[in-house]
């Protein structure tokens, strides 16, 4: 099409071979891990800790999956795995739909009603999401003691909301102010109460963002380890991360069985994001680069 | 004290360093990756760094334990990889080597966090109104020019969003350095995250805990006041 030296033609080759190489050198650094748990939860127990490790499965086998599904694992857990995944369903769960409410509340008020002061407020909300850490993890665990709340997954669900509510309202707080305004006022002037504007008009005009929301502090409360490990110390009370981590401490060697946990703390996280990977990436981008 | 402690200045140290080394190493890698992969058409690339946001997505207690299974010194695959290829005559434990496990710790963190920078730099590419860079084609501006004069402009924001939030997710990670290394061979790879979690909740000195907390605190409120600084943007929602 275009008049291309040799030199320039060499070039344009050597770009189109680096640009396939780093794809493929991203995927295998960033990819490979996943890739290996999935392959070794179909692993014999044998094959799994053969020397040296097979990188393609020569007996693929559901064994290990049905051991850890029906609780018959080669080592008795202390616990039932089905308990740890609804202990951590329920906190997560909990506290996606709590995030949820409070952050559309928090942005409708601070974008629309004005109120004074708000500038700092919402100041207040971005700095801390610099401060959940380690920090606050001795603070926390005192306050929790002092509530008898030590060793009951309750605790995450008064935490994890603290934890997650400073990055949904910054990833959200610049779609509800984009929404314009007449709409609102329209129905305002139409004799609709604020409150009922706010639940038949301005919520189901952002039903993206408010599963975004939902599907972000999911994930985060599903996946969330330090506070969990510290505030949890009875095998009842785990939840689905700190179980994993217990149970591949303790029995280290069936590699088969842990990584077909591994796969199971990953499903559920896996599932939406994968459902839902337009909306939430399109959400999160719109919200940090405008 | 604390502050004479030289495990406790070990950890401060290593904080710094890594988290500095971690969080440059980390923009510059998904910046370049993000500029060579929108710089074709095909959407194959923008797949790709879909599906490695699962890095991010999984349970970071997942992935580290998934690392610290695959970096063991006699099962691990990586090192079998290396036998294979003829890198290495013998597994080398890259977790426990005093040598090797700073440098990992810094790769494994920075592993989790590339996925997500990779897409915002994308996303802030994609956004570039397309007449810039058709100017840019046909005039046959260099590389280097592009980058300086379209590109980093563009990415000016993003870029000082992601050195904040990096900074502090990076200082602020517990769950990798614990899960893996558990501070390291002879607290080489310890941190203040990690310092603070043990003295608090494995040796029960709360109030030391307490104090290095307090510093860890102090060094993140510099940070944040250069982050509300930079949130500057949003007081336009007031402004109307």
């Amino acid at each position: 099409m275009s008049y291309y030296t040799p030199l320039e033609k060499i070039l344009e080759k050597l770009k189109t071979i680096g640009y396939y190489v780093l794809l493929i050198i991203l995927l295998v650094v960033f990819v490979f891990p996943f890739a290996w748990y999935i392959l070794n939860s179909f692993k014999t127990t044998e094959e799994a800790n053969a020397l040296p490790p097979t990188l393609l499965i020569k007996y693929p086998t559901f064994q290990s999956w049905i051991n850890v599904l029906t609780g018959h694992t080669v080592i008795k857990l202390p616990t039932p795995w089905s308990r740890w995944i609804i202990n951590g369903l329920v906190v997560s769960l909990i506290t996606a739909f709590y995030v949820t409410f409070a952050t559309s509340l928090a942005c409708y008020s601070l974008t629309r009603l004005k109120p004074f002061g708000g500038a700092f407020i919402l100041m207040l909300i971005m700095a801390s999401i610099l401060l959940p850490g380690p920090a606050i993890l001795i603070p926390v665990y005192s306050i929790v003691t002092s509530l008898h709340l030590l060793n009951n997954p309750m605790a995450l669900i008064l935490l994890y909301p603290i934890l997650v509510l400073p990055l949904t309202v910054w990833i959200t707080i610049s779609t509800f102010a984009a929404i314009p305004s007449e709409i609102e006022e329209a129905a305002l002037v139409d004799g609709s109460s604020r409150i009922r504007t706010f639940f038949t008009i301005i919520l189901p005009s952002l039903k993206m963002s408010l599963i975004t929301m939902f599907v972000i502090s999911f994930l985060i409360a599903w996946g969330e380890y330090p506070f969990a490990y510290v505030l949890l110390r009875t095998h009842e009370a785990y939840t689905p991360a700190i179980g994993l981590a217990t149970y591949l401490l303790e029995f280290n060697i069936f590699w088969e069985e842990v990584s077909v946990s591994a796969v199971l703390v990953t499903i559920p996280v896996f599932i939406l994001f994968i459902l839902l990977r337009k909306h939430i990436i399109k959400q999160i981008f719109y919200g940090v680069v405008r | 004290m604390a502050i004479e402690d030289p495990v406790f200045l070990l950890a401060f140290k290593n904080s710094l360093l890594f988290t500095f080394i971690g969080t440059t190493l980390t923009i510059i890698i998904s910046l370049m990756s993000a500029i060579i992969i929108t710089s074709r058409e095909s959407s194959l690339g923008i797949w790709v760094s879909i599906l490695m946001l699962l890095t991010w997505v999984t349970p970071e207690v997942v992935t580290a334990i998934t690392w610290n299974w695959m970096l063991n010194s006699q099962y691990g695959i990586i090192n079998w990889i290396a036998i294979w290829m003829g890198l290495l005559n013998k597994g080398i434990p890259w977790l426990g080597h005093p040598i090797y496990a700073p440098p990992v710790i810094i790769f494994l963190i920075m592993w989790r966090l590339i996925p997500f920078l990779l897409l915002l730099f994308i996303a802030g590419i994609l956004s570039i109104p397309s007449e810039y860079l058709e100017a840019a084609k046909v005039d046959g501006l260099k590389f280097w020019y592009k980058f300086r004069y379209i590109l980093l402009p563009a990415l000016r924001y993003p870029i000082i969003i992601a050195y904040i939030l990096i900074f502090v997710w990076y200082m602020n990670d517990l769950t990798m350095i614990m899960a893996t290394t558990g501070g390291g061979p002879f607290h080489l790879t310890e941190t203040l995250a990690s310092l603070i979690y043990k003295t608090g909740f494995n040796y029960f000195k709360f109030n030391i805990a307490a104090a290095m907390s307090i510093i860890q605190f102090l060094i993140l409120l510099v940070i944040t006041t250069l982050f509300l600084y930079s949130f500057k943007k949003y007081w336009w929602v007031f402004k109307k």
